[in-house]
This record gives C-alpha cells, structure tokens and sequence, in this order.
C-alpha cells in the first residue's frame, strides 16, 4: 500500500494541538501568568537596584570609545549620492574634509546658549586660506596633504572630484548649480595647490553650499580603480565602499543592519582626534536607543523620544542637549486642491491650528513657536507679520467668506502622516479635533516612508504633515527650496509672482542688507498667502552620558565626532 | 535498490518546489505592486530630472505592464540574478548572503532550545499525567501560544537588560563588545571561538540569550504540547504495556519502544514551527535590533524595495521546502510503513 505523509497530517497535528489548549486552560493559566508576573514586579520594585530618576548607572563602554546608537543603516558611502541617511552622512563627515568649513561659536538661540557654528564665517579645512577676487575664489590647500592611503591631496585631484560632482549628477550638483557655477569647466586646478572655483554671477551662497560633506572629493586614482564601461565615475561600487578618505577618523568595519565603526586616522594633518574609535550601533527604535543610553551600554543617542526628555534630564548619569534651529514643522495644504486653492480656507486653517498645545503636549516644550517660512536662527527671520494666534471664530469667518461656511461644500480632507513618526500623529489629532469644530471633516490617514515620499513628490496629498531644515543656513537657499514655484520640492504647488521675483533677485546677491530686507518682504507674502500653517520649530536633541564632553552643534546636525571625548 | 528508491522519491520532491516557488512568487510579486509606494521614486528623490526618473523606471522595469515586469523577473531569476535592492544599493543575493548568518544562529539556538525544553517537559508531563508537572506543561503551552511575541521580548528586556542588567541589551549580535572579528563561518559564536576570543564569545552568547528564549518559547509551546499529547497516547498502548510487563526498565521503555514510535509527529511539529521561525522571527530581529534577514524584509517593505521582498520571500519558501523535503525523507527512513 502506497502511504506518503501528507499535509493534511500536519493540519490534524496542528488542530489536535489547538483542541488540546482549552478556554479553561487559556483563563487559568493566563489568570495565573498575570499574578506571578505581578508578583514577580512587586519582588523587583522591592529590591529595586540603584536605578531611578535621579541615579542612572554607569557607562560601560572604554574612554577612548564612543558608542552611539544611530537610527538606521546607511544609503549609500558615496559623497555625491547620500541624502537619506543620518548615520551615512555623519560617516562621511567624519572620513573627509571639505575645502572650508564653518567656524565655532558660542550661540545662543530662542533663549538657549550652545556651541555652534558662524554660519556667516567660513575658516580653511583642506585649504590654508582662500581668496575672493570678483567672481573668482581661489583655495590654496595645505602642503602635505594625503589620504588616509597615502596618495597625495593636489589641486589636481580636487578638480577631479568636482567633475566627478556634475558628471556624476550627485547632490552637490545641484548646490553648485545653484551658486552659479553650472559646469565642471568652472573649477580648475591653477597648479599643484591651487583651485580656482569661478562663478558666473558673484555670489554668496557658494562658499556656504561648498561647505557641505556631498562635496567632498574622491581621489580619482580610486575612482578609476572601480569604474566599469557602464559606469564611468564608480557610483555603484561606492554606494557600499567608502573611498579612502582624509578626514580626521578612517573606516574600520561596517557591518550592514549592525555597526558602521570608526577609528582615529594616526596621518591627520589637523588636531589628532581623543577618540580612538567611534562604534556606530544601528538601534532603529527611539525607545530602545533611550534604554541603552539609561544603561550605560551606549554613550549617545540622537532623535530620542522627545516626551521622555525631562524625565531624562534628571538622571544624573546623562546630559540632556536640545538645540533650537530653524526647522520647520509644516502642516502642509495642497494649493491645487480645494478647499486649499482658496487664500481665505488656507487662513482659516491657519487661524484653527491650536499652536499652544502642539508646542506644550506634543512637543513638550522641546520645540519652539515657529511663525514664518525662515525659522529660529536663520537670519532674517521675522514673526512680526503673522497673526494666526488660535481663533476658531475667526477661522469659521474666513471659512465662510472662501465659500464653505461651516464646512458646507467643502471636499473631505484627508491628512497624512507619516506611520513611523509619533511627533506628527499626535498633532495631527489635535488639529483634527479644531478643523472639526469650524466644520472641517479631516480623516487622518497614516502611510509608510516610501508611499508617504512618493505621494508627496507627485504632488498627490491633500494636506499633510512634514518638516524641511536646510542645511545651508541661508534665507534665500531656504526659499528657493520652499517657495519658488520651480522648485522641485515646493510640494504644496504655491506661486505668487512676486515671490518668485523676490527669490530670482536675492538668491544670488551680494547686497547683504538687500538680501534682509527682501527676505523679510518676501517672508510678510508668504505669511499672508498661508501656502502652509507653521506648526512649531522642533528642536534637534542629543542624549550623551554626563562622561563625554566637546558635543558642537552644526547646522546640518551631524555629530563631529574629532571634537569629542570622554572623561 | 531502496536508497534507489528514496532519491527518485527526493527527486521527485524536489521537482514540486519549482510550482510552489512560482506561486510564492506570483502572489508576492502581484502584491507588492498592488500597495502602493514605488521605490524609484524614493530613491531619486525630488531633485533627480524627469527624463532620468523615467530612465531608472525603465531599468528597473517599472514602466511595463504587470506580466511583462513578472516574465522578466524570472528570466533575470533563472539567471540567478534576484535584482538590486533599493535600499542597500546592493545585489539582493549579496544581502541575503550577508544577513543570512544571522537569522540563522538566532533561530537554530532557539530551535534548540525550545526542543531541548519541549520534549523532556513533554515527556515529563506525559508520564505523570495531571500532576504538577504537567501543570507546568500546560502553563508553558498556554503562555507561549497566548503572548505576543514582541510583549515578551520587551518584558524580558526590561527585566534582564533595564532592571536586573544581566543581559546586554538591544543592541544586535555582539552585545557589548567594542573589539569585533572577522566573520569566518557567519555563526558569530563559532568564529569567536576559532579565533580564540572568548571575550567576545562571551559577549555574543550573552547577545543570544534574550532573543533566542523569546523565540525559542514560542517555539517551545506546540512541541511540549503536541509531545505530551502523543506520547500520552503511546504510553498507553498495549505494545509498552507488554514491554513493561516483559520486565524491561522503565527509561528503556519511554526513550527507547515510546518516543521513538511518538517522534514522527512530533518531528512535524518541530518542521513546521522551525519553518515558522526563519520566516516569522522579524519581529524578534525588530526589538533586538538583530541584523539579519528579517529586519532587512522589515525595512524593505517600509521603502517599497520590489526585489528585496521578493528575494526574502523566495529564500524564505525555498527554506521551508526544504525543511519540508528532509522531514519526508526523515519519515521515509524512519518509519517502515511509509512507502515512496
């Protein structure tokens, strides 16, 4: 007789199993389990160790290490290309120098003293010194440059890696472009130290948009090394391979999903840095990152939950750093779709936003009151002109005067957020709550990253919540990046002419006073135009254990590991 | 001629994975471009032109109906070629490779685990029947059929790593460690040990045991259940009867004559449960911030990454087959009324 096992076998295995766990069983066992784990609570609360708000315990990790738990895994190690991931960018920054960077400073912003940077004073990195001359800017580099293999830094292979930038088209094209300087022919080596950068318009974004790691240059030799016919610049090899870099920390393992590691580079030609390695954990839960921090097992944590950071900051094992800076968290309206086409339902939105408890419930007091387009801590930034204070009767007047008085006629809204980011939830329910009372029905509808970006960059949302911090600290950059109607991530689709005007005139001028004024023109035009409603300006927050010192604050938030260490 | 027998038997199993994995695929496939999200657009972001959006679109693909997309998929498949993932940048094989080792010590030291509790305590239970023992039995089944996974990983982070600070925390394989190797193996606590760092190995292994007892205790419940149950039902039968009135030791007549007739079924179990755990483990991998192949699909299907998903779904079908195939064969051998 033929018998093969079959999977009904394993069905009737699996039923029989199920048969045998009863509802009796469920509720006995499970009315049991609940006392001994309560019981178990009760026994450890009584021989709680040292372990409470105020006694947190101590590091586990050797002076010379610093372990951070970072949110994610890399994008990509390639300069040029990485724009997503935090832990990549921070990676680069520490592994290469750029030209110039900014110089320190200590800063105080929305009442809180910090150091930082002088975004407006630009110092030598690889270059000793650099002069402007017309359109022109010269960077004379260092003698005895090298990478961390050896080769040696010249102008030469500076100017290769700028052609790499645009024929590559990695990000830093774009902020090239952006600084007049449109193509590869505009930098030149002019000997084996010199670089020559010309602009085809002077202006003054250049020098702070060339500030940033996505400009870092790659050494040709390495370049060609891993080209293929297909893939001239290497792009693809160095999406997963950092190139030798020159920075103040080498590579030294990473491991995909795990730990990206750091160590010292004993040839750096600047201060040698105190940290010996830096080990950076991959932890993507805020919660677990916290946990660890609490414990001793890590030494930093950066985005930890912001309504656990007063909590936090009485624990005597850690410090509690919050930076205000000018990011900005926009309820966003689609001005393509109504009611949102309509100026007066954008104002009325605006007028129903409940501002207070956004900054206090959600944001428990880690954010700041944020009324315009350019934030905290950008120059040029001016509240004078808004007047959106919370005001539903308001809100219904404006309501009704766009043609849908108590919601009458009006489409239902939708408002999106994104699934992973709590933050933006729980002012999204509060904002609900308000639309709800002028007559506005708002279902919130919560997405993963990729359908979130994808429907946002298609212009596809009918309202919804999301921040922008620019890098470069710079009024107009921010602008041509939020507000000019050819922008590629001005989502909400506003135009107004004159603003457009106002970006195409200051963008790339000199007039520093001009450049103020007309960002506080073109700031009253948005502010009343109310393409978004400026919720809040969240701070960045890091946790350090109370032993790791020389944390500076820069405003594209990537930590300097060379100038930190433990005591 | 038998083992003639047997191998036409394991080809001819063989040959019904090819079906499956094409189902596997179709459904996966079929799935992933229903949600919507699209994973060129979010790796070119907002800055890169429309004629080099379109152009990554037609690389990948993206820009032909559904079955055309499917058909060259497997072609490139059948070239062993399983696409790039959007978010490593890499080979799909080459990330699944790396991350394989991973989920595989955690699992099979779970496995172990579970099994080297399971069938004693079922065992144990089976034999003094309605005692305290086989109350402890059942409370085992019970709670590890009732609690969700990711509520027991955190109660025992909590209380092992916060509280009581025995255990390293979430913080993936290697614990605590600030000195790391080479992988030689993947198996984090061979290699540490061929290297000679103990150090190390004492770090890893500590790593193992949060992760691995919460999924090993899920594993556990339906292996000490379907134990207890079958061998209750052996035991019972008149063949140990006689063995025992034959005189024969008691330990003789349980792990010798009873378990070995009660093991198919339990091997069943154990198939289908250790099958469960390759595929089902992400949420462990999750919470333990644990690099393998789980949290890569986890992260994959949050950044709409086609070819990741369908790389982890495929390797993960592929497994379970296989799985599959060695207990039938294991059944084959072991039991002489099975025919093939």
């Amino acid at each position: 007789m033929k018998r093969e096992r079959s999977r009904l076998e394993d069905l009737e295995a699996l039923e029989a199993f199920h048969a045998s766990v009863t509802r009796r069983d469920v509720l006995k066992y499970g009315v049991g389990a609940a006392l001994s784990l309560s019981m178990v609570e009760a026994v450890l609360a009584a021989c709680s160790p040292a372990h409470d708000n105020t006694t947190a315990s101590t590091s586990k990790t050797p002076t010379d290490t610093l372990v951070v738990a970072v949110e994610g895994d890399i994008d990509t190690f390639d300069p040029a290309f990485t724009v997503g991931s935090k832990p990549a960018q921070t990676t680069i920054q520490n592994t290469f120098d750029q030209l110039t960077q900014y110089k320190h400073a200590d800063k105080t912003v929305a009442g809180v003293s910090f150091t930082g940077v002088d975004t407006e004073s630009i110092d030598g990195m690889l270059a000793e010194s650099y002069s402007t001359s017309g359109n022109q800017v010269i960077f004379t580099l260092r003698q005895g440059l090298t990478y961390n293999d050896g080769t040696p830094i010249t102008a030469q292979i500076i100017e290769q890696g700028y052609r790499r930038i645009f024929e590559a088209q990695g990000i830093s094209y774009f902020l090239l472009q952006m600084a007049a300087v449109p193509d590869p022919s505009h930098i030149k080596a002019l000997d084996d130290h010199r670089v020559a950068i010309t602009m085809d318009a002077p202006n003054l974004l250049l020098m702070k948009n060339n500030t940033m790691h996505n400009t870092s240059a790659l050494d040709i030799k390495d370049v060609k090394a891993h080209a293929t016919s297909s893939d001239k610049w290497a792009t693809d090899y160095f999406k997963k391979n950092l190139a030798p870099g020159n920075g103040p920390f080498m590579l030294d393992e990473y491991v995909p999903g795990d730990r990206i590691v750091l160590k010292a580079n004993p040839n750096y030609y600047g201060t040698k840095p105190k940290l010996a390695k830096v080990i950076q954990k991959i932890v993507p839960d805020a919660a677990e990152r916290e946990l660890l921090i609490k414990r001793g097992e890590v030494d930093m944590i950066m985005v930890p939950p912001v309504q656990d950071l007063n909590t936090l900051k009485q624990d005597s094992g850690l410090q509690v750093l919050t930076f205000p800076n000018p990011r900005n968290l926009f309820l966003e309206m689609n001005n393509k779709m109504a009611p949102f086409d309509k100026k007066a339902a954008r104002q009325a939105v605006s007028y129903a936003v409940p501002y207070d408890s956004i900054l206090k419930d959600v944001f428990h007091g880690y954010a700041q009151v944020n009324r315009s387009i350019i934030g905290n801590g950008m120059p040029s930034s001016d509240f004078s002109t808004w007047n959106y204070n919370t005001d539903l009767k308001k809100a219904a007047d404006l309501l009704a005067s766009a043609g849908f008085a108590k919601g009458q006629g009006a489409p239902p809204i939708t408002l999106t957020v994104r699934a992973d980011w709590q933050e933006a939830e729980r002012a999204a329910v509060l904002i609900q709550a308000n639309l709800k009372q002028i007559g506005l029905n708002v279902s919130i509808q919560k997405v993963a990253f990729a359908p979130f970006n994808e429907q946002e960059q298609g212009r596809k949302l009918h309202m919804w919540i999301d921040e922008w911090l620019s890098w470069v600290n710079d009024p107009w950059y921010h602008m041509s990046w939020n507000v000019s109607s050819t922008s590629p991530t001005n989502y909400v689709s506003y135009s107004n002419p004159a603003v457009d005007a106002l970006v195409s005139k200051w963008t790339l001028s000199l007039d520093k006073e001009g450049r103020i004024q007309g960002s506080k023109d073109a700031q009253k035009l948005v502010i009343a135009d109310a393409p978004h409603a400026f919720l809040v300006g969240p701070n960045w927050n890091v946790v350090l254990r109370s032993n790791v010192k020389g944390y500076v604050y820069y405003n594209d938030e990537l930590n300097r590991y060379a100038y930190m260490y433990k005591v | 001629m038998g083992s003639t027998r047997l191998l036409l038997y394991a080809a001819r199993r063989l040959l019904f994975i090819v079906p499956v994995l094409l189902v596997a695929l179709f459904l996966v496939f079929a799935l992933t471009r229903i949600v919507p999200g699209n994973p060129v657009d979010r790796v070119a972001g907002p800055y890169i032109s429309n004629e080099r959006r379109a152009e990554l679109k037609h690389i990948a693909y993206l820009d032909r109906p559904f079955y055309e997309q499917f058909a060259l998929y497997l072609r490139d498949l059948s070239h062993g070629n399983m696409g790039t993932s959007y978010t490593t940048a890499q080979d799909v094989s080459k990330d699944l490779r790396q991350r394989f080792p991973a989920t595989f010590e955690l699992v099979t030291y779970a496995m172990l685990f579970a099994i080297a509790v399971a069938i004693p305590l079922g065992i144990a239970a089976a034999i003094k029947k309605d005692s305290w023992i086989d109350s402890v039995a059942r409370g085992v089944s019970v709670l590890g059929v009732s609690m969700p996974i990711f509520w027991l990983g955190l109660m025992l982070l909590y209380v092992f790593f916060y509280f009581l600070d025995w255990l390293p925390g979430p913080v993936g394989r290697t614990g605590s460690a600030t000195v790391f190797i080479k992988p030689i193996t993947g198996f984090l606590t061979v290699d540490s040990l061929i290297t000679g760092n103990l150090d190390l190995f004492g770090q890893v292994a500590k790593a193992l045991v949060l992760p691995c007892f919460t999924l090993g205790f899920v594993a556990m419940a339906p292996i000490a259940r379907m134990t207890r149950a079958v061998m209750v039902e052996v035991l019972q039968s008149d063949y140990i009867r006689t063995a025992r009135s034959l005189g024969l030791p008691f330990r003789v007549v349980v792990l010798r004559h009873a378990l070995k007739n009660a093991m198919i079924p339990i091997l069943t179990i154990i198939a289908a449960v250790y099958g469960y755990a390759l595929g089902g483990e992400v949420l462990v991998e999750i919470i333990f911030s644990w690099p393998g192949m789980g949290q890569y699909s986890y992260n994959a299907l949050l950044s709409s990454d086609f070819p990741a998903i369908q790389g982890f779904v495929l390797l993960v079908t592929l497994l379970y087959m296989v799985i599959y195939l060695f207990l039938d064969i294991a059944n084959a051998a072991l039991d002489p009324r099975v025919r093939y």
